[in-house]
């Protein structure tokens, strides 16, 4: 069972166990943590959910496109481990992932 | 902070200020009334990756059991309001369940407006609001054949590229391009030419005078012309009703909307309107409108949190976004467009990209793109800039 553990601005943690296909928005959103909106429900439409990838235990999908364009328009200013957690989905992007959420999404 | 806070309606809008009231340290008790028998779920996979089949009931879910139970908020599911006392402050339930409030936030949403011509009550005719009806018609699909859509609306065009994986696909349009209220011709036109090339028979400026049944079920349409099209079903979708009913027997002020301020209040300030059934006036557009959106909804409960934590400097002021999502096409508009306003293509290229502007007397109201989600975003903070300043 895929693991995410979200960390905080405030550097607490919330640790998420997911079922194989599940995103790392999806899974934020349905479980209540705070900090990820991910309004578009998932289209790399909107960037409300980004995230900074802390580690991963597989090598994560290259960024497409839409991501790409999007990664630009964060609330919080990109950086290089930026990634919208709609698009990391578990068992295939990870086994375990560590995330670091943004001050705001909007 | 601590007073009983009732919510009618558990979708999108009513789920979201539920949540967002007790994030903002709202103690009170809060409760949330569904008449579906259904945890709350939201509702655009419904004609796309749950009604393909892609997507299971998982996806839908908007908030887990747990994740409610740990923010202290009483789902009530399954039970439809039927009135509201305000002299008492409490809703009553069809059981005849009286549910207390000193707030009562009214998320009733909209329905679907139905079609009125002969052959309307036949079987095989779809309406897509709810899960249970998306269940229907992808069962219906499991049977092959033709579709018919009457209507060239958003959720039309998202369930007719479904409905071509079985069949022949005909959306029968009143007006004189698709999507006619919303967007652009521009836009309009490169999304019929795309569907087109993927095989969709797409009519305009069409009115459907019946539909023809055999032994009960659909068996074609007939349009005003006179001219025939056999088809398996018929798909409705021709606008939206707000639900209103319940603050109209309690004597709220509604107009097609119940009507609230700024502060999304209605004519009672114990009471709020929130999501699709709202009445509000929106600063984008300029008048007092509805608008049905997932965006919508979701900041309109985010933004009655902060009503109703004292923490709102100033009235409501998102930015109206829409999108849709129709096959290889993501369709985004921010802000709100009227037909008269005047469009400028700014980007257009062979590989379905599209942005089109659109101006009302020189100034920026809308941008309409597809597949384009970069100038989407900079529209937004570039329409939110443009009210501030104003």
């Amino acid at each position: 069972m895929p693991r995410i553990v979200y960390v905080h601005p405030d550097q607490t943690e919330q640790i998420v166990d997911i079922d194989d296909g599940v995103s790392v928005m999806r899974a934020a959103i349905v479980n209540g943590v705070d900090g990820i909106v991910g309004e578009c429900g998932g289209q790399a439409m909107c960037a409300t959910c980004h995230v900074f990838v802390q580690t991963s235990d597989i090598e994560l999908p290259e960024i497409g496109e839409d991501e790409e364009e999007m990664l630009d328009c964060t609330a919080e200013a990109r950086r290089d481990n930026s990634r919208l957690g709609c698009q990391l989905a578990g068992a295939t992007a990870f086994n375990k992932i560590v995330v670091h959420l943004p001050e705001s999404q909007v | 902070m601590d007073s009983r806070i009732v919510t009618i309606g558990a979708g999108q809008a009513g789920l979201t200020a539920s949540v967002s009231l007790r994030e903002s340290g709202w103690t009170g008790p809060i409760t949330l009334v569904g008449e579906e028998n259904h945890s709350p779920y939201q509702r655009p996979p419904l004609s796309k990756g749950y009604l393909s089949g892609a997507e299971g009931d998982d996806t839908l879910t908007l908030k887990s059991d747990a994740a409610l139970e740990r923010a202290d908020i009483a789902v009530v599911l399954g039970k439809q309001a039927i009135a509201i006392d305000r002299h008492q402050q409490h809703v009553i339930l069809e059981d005849g369940t009286t549910v207390p409030y000193d707030f009562l936030i009214l998320a009733t949403g909209s329905s679907v407006r139905e079609l009125s011509i002969p052959g309307n009550d036949l079987e095989g005719i779809h309406y897509v609001r709810t899960v249970g009806d998306a269940d229907e018609l992808r069962a219906d699909f499991e049977l092959g054949g033709d579709t018919v859509f009457i209507g060239g609306g958003f959720l039309n065009l998202e369930i007719a590229v479904q409905a071509q994986r079985v069949g022949h696909v005909t959306i029968a349009e009143v007006g004189s391009q698709i999507l006619g209220r919303v967007v652009s011709q521009e836009t309009a036109n490169a999304l019929a030419d795309r569907h087109r090339e993927q095989g969709m028979e797409i009519l305009t400026g069409v009115e459907v005078a019946e539909i023809c049944g055999e032994h009960g079920r659909v068996a074609g349409i007939t349009l005003k012309s006179g001219e025939n099209f056999p088809t398996r079903r018929v798909v409705v979708s021709i606008g939206s009703v707000a639900r209103t009913n319940l603050a109209e027997t309690a004597g709220l002020e509604v107009d097609r909307g119940i009507l609230v301020d700024k502060n999304l209040r209605t004519s009672d300030p114990r009471i709020f309107a929130i999501g699709d059934c709202a009445k509000y006036p929106n600063r984008y557009a300029g008048i007092d409108m509805r608008v049905e959106s997932v965006q919508n909804a979701a900041d309109h409960g985010r933004f009655l949190a902060t009503v109703l934590t004292g923490a709102c400097k100033d009235g409501y002021c998102s930015v109206p976004w829409f999108w849709s999502t129709q096959g290889d096409m993501k369709l985004q508009i921010a802000g709100i467009s009227m037909a008269s306003d005047e469009s400028r293509i700014v980007e257009q290229t062979d590989t379905g990209r599209l942005v089109v502007e659109r101006y009302r007397e020189g100034r920026l109201v809308a941008v309409e793109t597809v597949n384009a989600p970069g100038p989407h975003m900079k529209a937004r903070h570039a329409l939110a800039a443009g009210m501030v300043s104003a």
